[in-house]
């Protein structure tokens, strides 16, 4: 009778460590599923933040550019003074 | 293939086993545990991890923002110099009177110089997520292998095919025909040359192969199969191999040239000369980088002896198929093409270049044995007997492509259409004239090179494809002048720059052109203007206009003035003054402000001022005609009221003027109402007047005895009924007849009144505007008086009705 109600106690322990450890394995999905959406919206800022940089940084090569040509014909305009010969 | 960005590992694999694994397992309660720590803990790993990722991230986004905020800041400062340079500028323009000698100026030189401050192909870069596919792939080809076959020692041969200018150079040549038809003719000069060079790069297992072939006679047909299997294997890895390094266009091309065409050491010896006049390099180095034309006699002996090269043999008995059939095809065409060379000696030097790297590619391994020479000079003797053989099979293929040559524009179209036509049919005549058959390969397999050398038709048909580019390229250029203005291509022709004599004129022709324009522009303008016009219009309908007159007295100082009805017999009046003046009135003026002007003529004032019977007689007027407004406002006009004021108006006349005849009755009092308001006044006699006012004094007198008789009546009724209960007492009868002695008493007042009216004669006068206060105070009592009298009248009259 103790051997049996050991196996049962057994049983039943074993049974309680069993729903434990589905209520933990559980509540570490969860921490892991939260984390790895915290590593997702980590990539989305990320890919966001550097799209947003790069067409910056393409606008500014435009304007770069532009100013290059204007500092040329501001150049040629001042070392050139007999255009403006009347 | 999808790039990983950043790797989450699993919870329970980050977290240590140890934990549930070192642990009783009879317990199970503890194991379970362990498990969950071990997750716990990869969690915490997990964390871990994406700390550093976010610091990654966050770093490199702040390394970014910085360079771009540094960009800004920079062109800032560029545009700030800028706007300090150009107001001068400015002034200096604005300064000029002419701006055409700015169009003869060249403006600005401009040379752009944009670094590249930032590359995505570059291997220093790369960010690292990219980096880590590179270095999860395979390791390079083991090239080392081959150093032992090559000259230049260990690590020549990774250090040759992974040099870009190799490639660069073996292209060159290629494309270089002009050069080698010159050095068509000394080939057999440098027969010897090329026996000294030692060094081949690459494609040289078919022509080892080839030679290998003739010269030894000795070796038997498996030997032949085994260097045959071996040379081209060795010829496959090292083409393949050059294919795989991506940056060597020698092995490009000499891919694209693997062609089984008449390539033999001569093409190879051309190439090579070629190349080392190009290059003004020494001889080893020019094998070394276009080694492609160098052949290597003595590597021949240890290109068979050694087979430690791994290669694929799966090719090697296609190749010794392919390789027969040639043998027997070329045997037959050496009979039927001979032609001479010296048509054709030009063209042979464009399919020698191709020989040639077909030669090159034979030529694949190096070898540095020294006691080749010996075969080398065998090798030379029998270069020279399969020299003639192989132009014959050139000849062939050269006339296929003088064919291209002759005609450049059927060329440029047929270079195109054989290009998608018949990709196949040109490969399989350089089959035919495949140099195998030169070479002698006693190799009986039935043919079947077509199968295995799926490669090589592919590769034809990139030879021809380059021949056919290079001819469209030359037919490009002959064409080129036409299309170098886009007018022609839109139909239109292009536009010359406009000489200076042209510009005078079109500047003399602009004023003219601008003054037709002002001479249209006048003419349009040319229409009459609206000053000149004259627009008349008529109003046909006459608006209605009142019938008074405007008439000012002649001492008038118009402080005032009064409408002066139109009088017809004005001089008609007995009773006016000597002077004719017209009866005036103030009509509405007056009316307005005395709504209630009773009938009331005042014996004193008419006794002793003849001025104011004028303004009485008005008034009386005005009374009048107010009570009988009054009157048919209350009630509805009975007839006993028109027929009383005719009554009236007939006794006033005849008060008047008893001994006249009594004038005709005047019109209702309805219609003499409905005049007044308006304004209009259309008694044209004084009578007229004068009756009614009588008629209005004769309707009160009317209306005051009957109230008297009633009141009688009533209190005769009164006593009769009251005469049965008692007498009345008589203090009501003396009050009764206080009331009616009272009433009699009014009766004899009124008549007294009537007849004062009737006595009297009114004088009409011309209304004097006086400022005297006295005159006006009077004028205020008697119209206080009048107001009285006329309030008991209607008191009166509203009584009764």
């Amino acid at each position: 009778m103790a051997k049996a109600r050991g196996g049962i106690t057994n049983a039943v322990n074993v049974g309680i460590a069993v729903q434990a450890d589905w209520e933990n394995r559980e509540f570490i999905s969860h921490i892991s599923l939260n984390v790895r959406r915290l590593f997702e919206f980590l990539l989305q800022f990320e890919s966001t933040t550097k799209s947003k940089l790069a067409s910056l940084n393409e606008k500014l090569d435009l304007l770069e550019g532009r100013l290059e040509m204007l500092e040329v014909q501001v150049s040629t305009a001042t070392v050139n003074p007999s255009l403006f010969a009347t | 293939m999808p790039l990983v960005r950043v790797e989450v590992r699993n919870v329970y694999g980050l977290g240590k086993t140890e934990l549930h694994r070192d642990v009783n397992r009879e317990d199970p309660k503890a194991v379970l545990d362990g498990v969950a720590v071990s997750g716990l803990v990869g969690i915490l790993r997990q964390l871990g991890d994406l700390t550093e990722f976010a610091t990654e991230i966050f770093h490199g986004i702040q390394e970014e923002v910085i360079l771009t905020s540094s960009r800004s800041n920079k062109l800032k400062m560029r545009l700030k110099q800028i706007e300090a340079t150009v107001p001068s500028i400015q002034k200096a323009v604005l300064a000029q009177t002419n701006h055409i000698q700015f169009a003869y100026t060249g403006g600005l030189e401009w040379h752009p110089r944009i670094p590249n401050g930032q590359d995505y192909f570059v291997y220093d870069d790369l960010p690292q997520f990219i980096m880590a596919p590179y270095d999860d792939c395979r390791d390079p080809p083991r090239l080392h292998l081959l150093d032992k076959f090559d000259i230049n020692g260990p690590g020549s041969c990774l250090k040759r095919y992974s040099d870009p200018t190799h490639f660069k150079r073996s292209s060159r040549a290629s494309k270089l025909p002009e050069i080698k038809k010159k050095k068509s003719l000394p080939r057999s000069r440098d027969i010897s040359r090329v026996a000294s060079m030692a060094n081949q790069s690459d494609r040289k297992t078919l022509t080892s192969l080839s030679f290998s072939g003739r010269t030894s006679s000795s070796k038997t047909a498996s030997t032949m199969e085994t260097e045959s299997k071996s040379d081209l294997q060795d010829h496959r890895s090292f083409s393949f191999d050059s294919r795989s390094g991506g940056e060597k266009l020698k092995g490009v091309s000499t891919s694209s040239r693997f062609t089984p065409g008449p390539r033999t050491i001569a093409s190879v010896l051309s190439e090579s000369e070629s190349e080392d006049e190009n290059d003004d390099s020494p001889p080893s180095q020019g094998l070394t980088a276009g080694g492609s034309s160098c052949v290597s006699w003595h590597e021949k002996a240890e290109i068979v002896e050694t087979n430690a090269l791994k290669i694929e043999t799966d090719e090697a008995p296609d190749v010794m198929d392919t390789n027969a059939e040639l043998e027997e095809h070329g045997e037959v065409e050496t009979v039927q093409d001979i032609k001479p060379r010296g048509m054709e000696m030009d063209s042979e030097d464009e399919t020698a270049s191709e020989e040639d790297d077909f030669v090159d590619a034979l030529y694949t391994i190096d070898s540095e044995s020294d006691n080749d020479q010996e075969v080398q000079k065998k090798i030379s003797n029998e270069i020279i007997e399969e020299e003639f053989d192989n132009n014959v099979c050139e000849q062939e293929t050269e006339n296929v492509s003088s064919n291209f040559s002759l005609d450049h524009e059927a060329m440029c179209a047929s270079a195109s259409d054989l290009h998608l036509s018949s990709p196949l049919s040109k490969p399989d005549e350089m089959i035919h004239q495949d140099p195998w058959e030169a070479l002698d390969i006693s190799n009986s397999t039935p043919h079947s090179y077509s199968n295995g050398f799926s490669n090589p038709l592919y590769d034809t048909n990139g030879v021809q494809e380059n021949q056919e580019s290079e001819d469209e390229s030359s037919c490009d250029n002959e064409e080129g002048p036409k299309l170098w203005t886009n007018g022609n291509l839109l139909g239109l022709k292009p536009s010359k720059p406009k000489t200076v004599e042209e510009t005078i004129q079109e500047a003399d022709a602009e004023p003219l052109r601008e003054e037709a324009n002002k001479a249209a522009f006048d003419w349009f303008t040319s229409s009459p203007q609206l000053d000149h016009m004259k627009i008349s219009f008529s109003n046909s309908e006459a608006l209605p206009s009142s019938k008074l007159k405007l008439k000012l007295p002649d001492e008038y100082t118009f402080s005032s003035f009064q409408l002066v009805p139109e009088t017809v017999t004005a001089a008609s009046l007995p009773d006016s003054d000597s002077d004719k003046d017209t009866f005036c009135r103030t009509s509405s003026y007056v009316s307005d402000n005395s709504d209630n002007h009773s009938v009331s003529i005042s014996e004193q004032q008419s006794e002793e001022e003849s001025g104011e019977r004028k303004s009485q007689q008005d008034q009386l007027y005005d009374s009048f005609q107010s009570i009988n407004a009054e009157a048919f406002s209350l009630s509805a006009p009975s007839s006993q009221l028109e027929t009383s004021n005719a009554n009236l108006a007939g006794k006033i006349s005849y008060l008047q003027n008893p001994a006249e005849p009594l004038p005709p009755p005047l019109p209702p009092l309805q219609w003499m109402v409905s005049k007044v308001p308006s304004g209009r006044f259309e008694d044209n006699n004084k009578q007229s007047f004068k009756e009614t006012l009588t008629n209005a004094l004769e309707q009160r007198n009317t209306l005051t005895r009957a109230l008297e008789k009633r009141s009688s009546l009533s209190t005769i009724k009164k006593e009769e009924l009251n005469s049965g209960i008692a007498y009345a007492p008589k203090p009501d009868n003396n009050i009764r007849d206080n009331k009616k002695s009272h009433g009699n008493a009014k009766e004899t007042e009124a008549e007294d009144f009537l007849h004062q009216i009737r006595t009297k004669q009114f004088t009409l006068r011309r209304v004097v505007t006086t400022k005297a206060s006295s005159s006006e105070a009077t004028m205020n009592n008697n119209f206080s008086v009048i107001l009285e009298k006329a309030n008991s009248i209607r008191q009166v009259s509203a009584f009764t009705f």
